[in-house]
């Protein structure tokens, strides 16, 4: 008789349980984690619902008066945020972009390795970097990018190119591009990891079917890997878009935004809103909207690249 | 969860965030008490205070002040224990304070600059500048004339992120007692209640001066005039200033020599002849840092002052030859003053005449990077101050002989416009490290009567002149203090009249500022046209303006 897969509901059988027995249980994990609930309610979701009220309010820090949505209708037009928007998104896209082949790459190489000392070896060479603090990181390549001691420059001079040296950062039309290619070349750090993760998952039986099959070390990849890593894909992507878009840092240390505007990001503008205005309110409804995108971006992320096709093999 | 019941999943997940927000919001919105309204003391402490030997130290050998003779105070005789001090002491001068001496208080200041070194940690930025003892012997001292006074001395860096800190600080009426501020922060932050008026105190005598010293009947007679400039828009001023910095243009000998030029130029035209001379002998003119506002509106600021000179006249409607903002406001209100107008235009293409010397990338480096510049030697002036000469005159990486010039004057040789004689003006003014408010902190805890009588200690110029002289990186800036040696060069130019204009990022509020940055950054180093440039320019100075009167008009 073939068996029947009947869907339980989640909790089902508790409910069947007498209350005490219930309650017992559960009652010492809910006073452990109950500090941790108590921090992450007070340190992270109060302000954002105080972002969320103070969005509909003039509030400068101390006074507030309510103005409705008169702060997001403000932001229709703001030219600086305006000018913002597509600055962030070729952030995230380059940054997408990188974190969707550099590291993948890296990874596959790592994967295909024979000997399993050199391929610990690369691993661990991969993950050093890991451990030196992003803002050292942001601050050596702002040394790269110094216009008169930075190396960038002193190679072009040596090689008697002076027309290619440049004042990376100080300039407005190499500004943006200059943060975008910062971390080049974006292979160490837990992008790889994660591929990593993913690709060793693969069962050995599909990838010995690959090879009696003859395929290719491309068509593997195309065919094999990719399809069998789309989980690591989504969360890749999406940690990197949410990144880029709430990550204002490395624009605040190297430019403010500037020169110009043409640095400016959403976030730094918020930032400056709140910090250096002193619009808090404002600034509070700015990221409201910077909230609503990334959860949105969030979700469409999660559609277009389902990860639920696990590997089943055929009968 | 099918597709659509996951779009319906995250569309009530929004709406239960925007529903609960208002509640959650609720509970947390206290407001900081109105300054010199009813307080109850708070337990809050600073972020950090120096540890108990620092500051803490008291010394019940003399009564309070209160308590000692009539005839000690009006003799001017000091008490027993002023006669007991060290040399290194400053002299606690006799006075009649009005604090209750049976109630013990504890104050928090943060010093900045005059913090005591040995509480400082040791920075890339500071390793050369001398070791002082700051604030402390004036510390130790008031502690000596109150013994139920004890004062802690807070310690955070004076670097780039310092306003943030404060305001941190000071929106969670955690803030020192007494802190250091730029006096235009204070005078913008005055609408929150954040700092104590100290229109009140400077009315009374200041009683550690000397009877028949100006101060001795009135504190605010101890100041020099341009205290005045730093009044908020509700014409109350919000900080003591009792030293100040002085701006110049430091210049290296050897690259002058270099590019053939004898001596320090004096007038703007020969300062843009010099810096080209350096341009065609290979060198950089100038080590400049347009990342910041700094560098950038010293310059565009002494330009305003003599562009718009024989405009005076028109803007400065109570004729004290000082426009606040109110009265720029106005000005810019009624049209008297237009970025569109020939005269900004062409102080504009002035600027960026100067731009054009600037090494390359300066709008993408900070200060310290322009000043690395300098100090090694690749640059021919920078702008800088007083606070820099000790630390040039120390540091080990420069090889070369320096001297510093002032700025030179704007005639009728660089533009029609400007007219021939404009007298020199004070550029800085009252930007020192003795610039401390009394915060909402201090009155949460019923502090700021205590706190203000410290300051007025302070200010007395036998307490004052030693903790300058020993910093020697700023000017003494109330009346009978001491001359600080080693900063000669930058005497005569503190002697000179505050400067009527403000400089651009002063002149209205912040947003203001880093607007004026902002704009002007693509027309000095990129494409911007003059007239683009203008236009942005005014229709953000006239969103300024009226932001000022209508804080104004509350």
């Amino acid at each position: 008789m073939a068996r029947v897969a009947v869907p339980l509901r989640f909790g089902a059988t508790l409910r069947r349980r007498p209350r005490e027995r219930r309650l017992r249980a559960p009652l010492g994990v809910y006073l452990f984690i109950a500090p941790s609930i108590l921090l992450l309610l007070v340190f992270s979701y109060y302000p954002i619902f105080s972002a969320f009220y103070h969005s509909l309010y003039a509030w400068d820090g101390v006074n507030s008066r309510f103005v409705g949505f008169a702060n997001f209708a403000a932001m229709l037009a703001d030219d600086p945020l305006h000018q913002s928007v597509p600055h962030v998104l070729l952030l995230a896209a380059a940054a997408v972009t990188f974190a969707l082949t550099l590291p993948l790459l890296a990874a596959e190489l790592i994967f295909n390795l024979h000997s399993e000392r050199w391929r610990f070896l690369y691993r661990v060479l991969f993950t050093i970097p890991m451990v030196v603090p992003w803002i050292v990181t942001v601050l050596v390549w702002q040394f790269f990018y110094d216009p008169i001691d930075g190396p960038i420059n002193r190679v072009f001079l040596a090689l008697g190119m002076e027309n290619f040296a440049r004042g990376w950062l100080g300039e407005p039309r190499t500004a943006l591009g200059a943060i975008a290619l910062m971390g080049f070349p974006f292979v160490a750090g837990l992008n790889l990891l994660i591929y990593l993760a993913g690709l060793n998952s693969i069962s050995t039986e599909v990838l010995d079917a690959t090879k009696l099959d003859g395929a290719t070390f491309w068509q593997r990849f195309l065919h094999v890997d990719i399809p069998l890593i789309r989980g690591q894909i989504r969360l890749i992507v999406i940690l990197t878009t949410i990144t880029q878009i709430q990550n204002f840092a490395p624009v605040l240390i190297l430019t403010k935004g500037g020169p110009g505007y043409s640095t400016m990001v959403p976030g730094m503008w918020m930032y400056q809103n709140a910090f250096v205005f002193g619009k808090m309110g404002y600034a509070s409804a700015i990221g409201v909207v910077l909230f609503a995108v990334m959860l949105a971006l969030t979700a469409v992320n999660t559609r277009l690249i389902r990860s639920g096709e696990e590997y089943e093999p055929r009968r | 969860m099918n597709g659509k019941s996951r779009v319906y999943y995250w569309l009530a997940l929004f709406a239960l965030l925007v529903l609960l927000a208002p509640l959650l919001a609720a509970c947390g919105g206290g407001q900081v008490p109105e300054v010199g309204g009813d307080s109850t003391p708070s337990t809050g402490e600073p972020a950090s205070t120096a540890d108990e030997d620092a500051a803490a130290v008291t010394t019940p050998a003399v009564p309070p002040l209160a308590a000692t003779t009539a005839g000690q105070l009006k003799s001017g005789t000091p008490p027993a224990a002023a006669q007991d001090r060290t040399t290194a002491t400053p002299a606690p001068a006799a006075g009649d304070s009005t604090i209750d001496p049976n109630k013990q208080v504890t104050l928090t200041v943060w010093a900045a600059g005059y913090t005591p070194s040995r509480l400082v940690p040791t920075t890339a930025e500071n390793r050369n500048a001398p070791k002082i003892k700051g604030i402390q012997p004036v510390v130790d001292a008031y502690q000596k004339l109150h013994p139920n006074v004890t004062i802690k001395l807070v310690v955070h860096p004076a670097d780039d992120e310092v306003r943030r800190w404060m305001i941190t600080q000071l929106t969670g009426g955690t803030a020192p007692d007494i802190m250091w501020t730029q006096p235009d922060w204070a005078a913008e932050d005055y609408r929150k209640g954040w700092w104590v008026p100290l229109d009140k105190y400077l009315q009374q005598p200041n009683p550690y001066v000397a009877e028949g010293q100006p101060g001795s009947e009135r504190w605010s007679e101890l100041f020099q005039p341009q205290i005045n400039v730093w009044k908020a828009a509700n014409n109350s001023l919000y900080v003591a200033l009792a030293d100040q910095v002085q701006v110049g243009i430091y210049y290296n000998q050897d690259v002058f020599q270099k590019a053939g030029l004898s001596g320090p130029p004096s007038t703007w035209e020969e300062l843009m002849q010099a810096a080209e001379k350096i341009k065609a002998a290979g060198m950089n003119p100038f080590a400049v840092s347009a990342k910041d506002l700094d560098m950038l509106t010293w310059v565009s600021g002494w330009l305003t002052n003599h562009f718009y000179y024989s405009q005076l006249g028109e803007m400065d409607t109570d004729g004290d030859k000082l426009l606040s903002k109110t009265e720029m406001a106005k000005a810019v209100k009624s049209g008297k003053y237009s970025f569109t107008d020939d005269r900004n235009k062409a102080r504009l293409e002035q600027l960026k005449r100067f731009a054009s010397y600037w090494q390359r990338g300066a709008a993408g480096i900070d200060t310290d990077q322009a000043t690395r510049l300098f100090v090694s030697g690749r640059a021919g002036m920078m702008f800088s101050g007083s606070w820099f000469y000790k630390t040039l005159q120390e540091d080990p990486q420069r090889k070369f002989d320096f001297g510093v010039f002032y700025y030179p004057s704007v005639d009728s040789s660089t533009s029609p416009l400007v007219a021939d004689g404009v007298p020199p003006t004070n550029k800085a003014a009252g930007y020192g490290s003795f610039q401390y408010g009394v915060t909402n902190s201090a009155v949460k805890k019923g502090n700021a009567d205590v706190a203000m009588d410290f300051l007025k200690f302070a200010t007395a110029p036998k307490n004052l002149s030693p903790m300058i002289a020993e910093g020697g990186f700023s000017l003494p800036a109330v009346k009978g203090a001491d001359p600080v040696k080693g900063l000669e060069p930058f005497e005569e130019s503190v002697a000179y009249p505050q400067g009527p204009y403000q400089e651009d990022d002063s002149m209205f509020d912040f947003e203001f500022a880093e607007k004026f940055l902002a704009i002007t950054s693509p027309f000095l180093t990129d494409g911007q046209s003059v007239d683009d440039t203008a236009q942005k320019l005014q229709a953000e100075m006239e969103k300024a303006a009226d932001r000022i009167l209508a804080g104004e008009s509350e």
